[in-house]
Formats: C-alpha cells, structure tokens, sequence
C-alpha cells in the first residue's frame, strides 16, 4: 500500500493538519560550555569527545543523530588506519604520502594519528569492527589474531594493510547510545541558521548560534564559551532539483552549505571555495550505483563484456589494489572497441567468477554490513539475485558521462590551526567543514580532536554574552518566508541559482561570466528572497537552506575571481588566465568578511609546519595506543 | 463503474512512493518516521496506522527507514523505476531486473 499524502487525501478528502504544534516566534534559550553544529560523524564524534573531557555539551541536528548526515546508514571502509595493529606502514609517513597539493595536512595528520584509537572506542561503544564471530575465516586479508579484516584498497599483495573493512552499518546507532549516556544535551530536528558573535560583530569571538525547530518553528539560542561547526559540504549547489536525487547524490539535500554561509556572516576565513569537480557519482540522474568500473564499490569484483570477454579495466583487488580505477583515457579505449563490436554491451561484475569466500566477503560484509548499500544489497536479494549464480549490470558507457555542469563544491571549507579553530575565537570546525575534507575516519577522527580541544578552550574561557540585537536580526530573517501565503517557493529558487552556477561558474570560468554570475544571484537575493514563502516549519528549513546555498553560490564565484590563474591539481581553469600550475599560484586563496567587505588573503601549501613535530608539540598530553 | 468523489488535485511528485507498507504487518511505532533523516513522513493521524509519506521528493534512498522497522514485512523499499537494477543468470543468460 502506498502510503503518500494524495492517497490520503482522496481517501479522507481533506489533507491531514500539520500535526505538530506550531510555536512560531516562541524562544528556547540553552547554555552550554561546547556546542557542536550538526549531529553527522563529525559532530556525535565531537559532541561524545567534548563531553568525556569534562565539557556540558549541547548538540544541534537537523534530522535524527541515530541516522542522520552521509555517514548515517554506514562507512564504507576505514581507511588511512596506519596505526592499526596489522598495518605494515608508519602512521607519520603514511600521512606524508596521502598528503596531495591542496590537501589539509592537519586532518591528514590527525586521522593518521587518531584514527586507530577512534575505531576502538566504537568497539567500546558497541560498534562491530572485527570478524569476531568467525564468519570470514580464511577470507583474504582477515587477520586470525586481531580477526580484523583488511581490504585489497591502497594494498596491493598486502604491502601495507592500512585499509580495514567494518561493519559501517552499526555505527552511528552507537553515537546516539553514547552521546545519551554521556549525557550530551541532543536537539534533533534543528536547523541552526547563525552563529552568534560578542557585540554582534562579525570577526568577533563566536559565542553560540541561533536556530529554529523543523517540526515546530520554535526559535532556539544556544549559549556557548565554544562552538564546533561540524555540518556537511553542499551536495546540491549545482543541481537543479531534488525529485530524481536517488541514491548517487552520496549525500541528502540536507548537505546545503549552512556551515560555510554562517561562518562567512561571523567573518570566518574560508579557502579553496573556488574548487568545484564534476559530480561523477552522484548526480543521481545517473545509475551509478554499480555501475562498477571505477566504483570502487565494484572492489575485487571483475567486469566482463555482455559475453563474458574480461575488461582492461583494474579490478581494484588484492592484485591491483593500488591502481585507480578506469580513467576517461582508458574508457575512451574501451568505447571505440565497443564501437567497433570488440567488447559487447552491457557490462557486468562477475561475482560468480571470483572464489566463494571472496564473493561472499565482498557481497554479505563489505556491501551489506559495512556501507551504505544495505539497503540496495537487500532489495536486490529479495528480488532474487544470488551472487554465486548471477552477473551484476554494470552501466558504464549505458548512462553517458555526467555534463560538466553538474559539480560539486566539496573541497572548500574553513582554514584552522593545530587545535582545529577556525580564524574566529571559541569557533572550531571538524569533518567536511574544514578545507579538503577526507572521508568517514577523517571526519571521525577530526570531530574527535575538535571536542577534546574545544572542551579544554571552554575550561579557561570567560562567560560568553549574547547580543540580543543580532537575535533580533536573525529572528526577522528568519520567520520572514512564513509570514507570506505565496511568491516563490524553495524549488524555484533553488532551480535559480542551480542555473545560475551551472552557467556562469562552471566549465568556463571568466572574469566576464562569474561577473554576470554574481550579478543574477544578487537580483535573485533582492527580487526574488523578499517574495519567499513556507506553509509549514519543514519548508521554512528548506527555505533556509537554499538561502545558505544562495550564499555559498556567491563565496564560490567571489573565490574563483580571486584565483588569477589555472591549475591542474585543482582542476581549476580560467580561461582568462590560461597559463597553469604558475608557481606564485602555489597556494590557498583566502576569503572572509570584515564590516561586509570581502578581504581576499593566502596561505602557504604548508602553513602547517612539519605534520610530524606539530602534531606531537600540540598534543603533549594526548595517550593513544599509538605511542612512538 | 462505481461513483467517486473526484478532487482537484496537483500533479504527484516522481517518484512518489519511496517505500511502501504493509498495514497489517505495520503497528504504526512510527520508528520510521523518527530515523527518517529528511522528515520525509508525518505520522498518521489515526494511531496504529502506517506514517504518510509527505515530502518522497526529497528521500535520498538511504533505506535507514526500512532498516529500522521493528515489524518484519511492515515496510518495503521501492526502488525508483528508473534507478532500478539489472543482473544476468550466468549459465542460462536470462536477465532479470529488482
């Protein structure tokens, strides 16, 4: 039976009334030591990690933790894990090597360090992180001392077992259990739309936020000596709708960009905001789950032409567990074979081909427990397939490649020092909200060291004072789309500035086109934004956010006016500015506001220091397993 | 034919049932609802009864929903028509689809 509103309606006649009590304007006000913004991996990571160190901990998320944020149904491997007890590499050189141009070498450093000790304390928490039931035995990779798992990724012949495979699935469930037994003060169904600075002023000390209930419309002030930002990238900048989302958006809608736009209204400084990549998985118009090649999801599974003739394509399994997948070079090769009736389609993962014991791993554990992919897994079992007996379609070459204006802006995000503050005082971010974001254990690892460090900033900080003027100010903004019955509604405003980025800062990017960008999102916020409208709290939340997409629209052609040059690395090309990889270019581009004025600044690709004796300097007293 | 009242009604979004239930398996708990991380559901006005489904345009397919029901054949995914995937018998090549 379906369940669906218009179903209901036809069979009541009346639509059901909203059916919580609508407290509009009402206040809620909290005091907390540390107050952590968004209630992912990061966030539970830094809220549980802030708490065990003394802290009264209060934590906001839009949906519920138990589930919520990217990492919510699972974690698809554990990876860059040097310090695990099978791993036959150095965390501090292995750190080294997975440090890109670009990249954040603090989080890089810390998950390195950190991550191994994260991973035990969700076995403590419950989490399930090695085979100790004994059903992978003799699995490739399973260790029969510590019965943990590792996999073929970055570790061909086993060469460096830094990569361990867990039961994902089990994870966040153990957050929410250990956040209510450390008593974290958890505010599910919250969207927290400002941060609050001292006197108001923007560049000033960070001292709580502001945000609204999404069932209720209550207004909430949190009051805090420290504040983690630990909300989502932006999955949705540049695609025009949410209906045919599905799986591939590797994020929800949910991942708007609200960090970012709160943080650039406090004056925080932000960098790489001009990165933006083709949205390769995920545009969700796209089959990609499983479309294999280069998935890595597709992990020692080999792909065969529609009879069977094996493809050149690296399996990413223990024998080329160190190669990428395939590239646009070698699917172009792979293309005109099939043009010339080479290779037949469709393509599809041969799972009957490998070894029983591997297919089992790789179909019951890694794609079922670990990942994200349960649910797929266990629709496609219900529906009858049976991984001994049956080939997998893969829809390479089916499904085209992805328009270059489909992208993601992923890479930016707040620069931070060695305790993980961003440039603001009491302000910290961890996860996907610093520059260069990693995956799962990075962003465990990170919201980890952030609470820990936030937590010992609380300890010594003076109490905060709110400006109940900037209340004000936000509250206005706030309620303004329920004050109105119509105009435009989120949709149409979101499809706008989809648009807007898709063409003037997309593929081509020129001083001329961004101009005109900025321009159209700027009519867009003075025509359009006054006429916004939500008939109930859940739209004012989705109202609210493309507001923050619409400002991290704008931080994104402001940054890539900045950046005067092409880089390669960044895949980064001005066409204005042709010449790439300019050695004076070598750096991060910084951007924040001060009095509303956009101040452009750089760092150097190292302003960390060595990763090494920075780290060790900046955490004297931390006690991991890993001991040197 | 029988008579029905008919409504003036909008469009539907697609796709529009991202899951569907069963209402004699389902005890209407709502743990679903409470795990959606989007708010895709309401609760049902009458108690025991399945959540409605209010905003399936913004389900994402994590499946969190049916992973949590504690009622075994209360809730079923339903895979998007046009995201659902194929698998081919290897022996006799006869191809299926979820």
């Amino acid at each position: 039976m379906t369940a669906s509103w218009h179903y209901y309606l036809q069979k009541k006649g009346e639509a059901p009334e909203w059916p919580y009590t609508i407290r509009y304007g009402e206040e809620q006000e909290i005091e907390c030591d540390v107050l952590v913004i968004g209630g992912g991996i990061a966030g539970c990571w830094a809220a549980i990690s802030a708490a065990r160190n003394g802290a009264k901990v209060a934590l906001v998320e839009k949906g519920d933790i138990i589930r919520s944020g990217s990492g919510g149904p699972g974690c698809d491997h554990w990876c860059d894990c040097p310090a695990n007890p099978i791993s036959k590499v150095d965390p501090d050189e292995w750190a080294q090597q997975m440090m890109t141009p670009f990249g954040n070498g603090i989080g890089t450093q810390i998950q390195c360090r950190e991550n191994y000790d994260t991973l035990l304390e969700y076995e403590q928490m419950g989490a399930k992180i090695r085979d100790d039931k004994d059903e992978y035995i003799e699995v490739e990779g399973r260790d029969e001392k510590t019965k943990f798992m590792a996999s073929p990724r970055q570790n061909k012949n086993h060469t460096t077992n830094t990569v361990l495979r867990v039961w994902g699935t089990t994870f966040k469930p153990s957050l929410k259990k250990e956040c209510q037994r450390l008593g974290v003060k958890v505010f599910n169904r919250v969207m927290v739309t400002s941060l609050l600075t001292e006197g108001g002023l923007q560049g000033a000390r960070v001292v709580g936020a502001t945000g609204f209930n999404n069932r209720t419309g209550e207004f909430m002030i949190f009051k805090a000596k420290a504040t983690i930002l630990c909300t989502a990238g932006n999955t949705t900048l540049y695609l025009l709708n949410t209906e045919l989302a599905g799986y591939n958006t590797f994020g929800s809608r949910n991942n708007c960009g609200g960090g970012f736009a709160m943080a650039w209204r406090a004056g925080a400084e932000l960098t790489l905001m001009e990165v933006t990549t083709l949205h390769n998985i995920g545009s969700g118009f796209k089959h990609t789950w499983y479309s294999g090649a280069g998935d890595a999801s597709y992990e020692n599974v080999q792909l065969v032409d529609a009879n069977g003739k094996k493809l050149p394509i690296p399996t990413q399994g223990w024998v080329d567990g160190s190669m990428p997948g395939a590239g646009k070079p070698l699917m172009g090769l792979i293309r005109d074979a099939v043009k010339r009736g080479e290779y037949a389609l469709p393509f599809y993962g041969d799972f009957p081909g490998m070894p029983e014991l591997e297919s089992n791993a790789t179909w019951n554990m890694m794609l079922r427990e670990e990942s994200t992919s349960r649910i797929i897994v266990d629709t496609y079992n219900e529906a009858g397939f049976n991984h001994r007996k049956h080939q997998l379609m893969s829809y390479q070459l089916l499904e085209g490649v992805s328009p270059p204006q489909w992208r993601n802006a992923r890479m930016g995000g707040l620069v931070v020092d060695w305790d993980l503050r961003t440039s603001l005082e009491g302000l910290y971010a961890a996860g996907s909200q610093m520059f260069s974001p990693r995956d799962h254990s990075f962003c465990a690892a990170t919201g980890r060291y952030a609470g820990r460090k936030a937590a010992a900033y609380a300890r010594e900080a003076y109490e905060p004072k709110i400006s109940r003027d900037q209340v004000e100010l936000e509250k206005a903004r706030v309620y303004a789309p329920v004050k109105r019955s119509h105009g435009i509604d989120w949709k149409e405003l979101h499809g706008g500035i989809a648009r807007t980025m898709q063409w003037f800062c997309g593929e081509y990017l020129t001083e001329h086109l961004l101009n005109i960008g900025l321009q159209t999102l700027k009519e867009i916020e003075e025509e359009y934004v006054p006429t916004l409208y939500a008939v109930d709290p859940h739209k004012l939340m989705r109202c609210m956010e493309d507001l923050d997409i619409l400002t991290h629209g704008r931080i994104v052609m402001l940054a890539s006016l900045a950046r005067k040059a092409s880089n390669n690395i960044l895949n980064f090309h001005r066409i204005d500015y042709p010449q790439v990889d300019q050695v004076e270019w070598n750096k991060f581009v910084t951007l924040k506001q001060e009095n509303g004025k956009v101040i452009t600044g750089e760092l150097p690709l190292n302003y960390w220091g060595d990763m090494k004796n920075n780290y060790e300097a900046n955490n004297r007293d931390y006690k991991g397993v890993y001991n040197r | 034919m029988e008579k029905k009242k008919v409504l003036a009604l909008p469009n539907v979004n697609a796709p529009s049932g991202p899951v569907t239930f069963n209402p004699e398996a389902c005890k209407g708990c709502n743990n679903c609802m409470e795990v959606c991380p989007m708010d895709v559901y309401i609760p049902n006005p009458e108690k025991g009864k399945p959540p409605i489904v209010l905003h399936p345009d913004e389900c994402w397919y994590c499946g969190c929903c049916v992973m949590a029901c504690p009622h075994k054949g209360a809730i079923k995914f339903n895979w998007p028509l046009q995201q659902r995937g194929y698998w081919k018998d290897k022996k006799t090549g006869e191809i299926f689809r979820a």
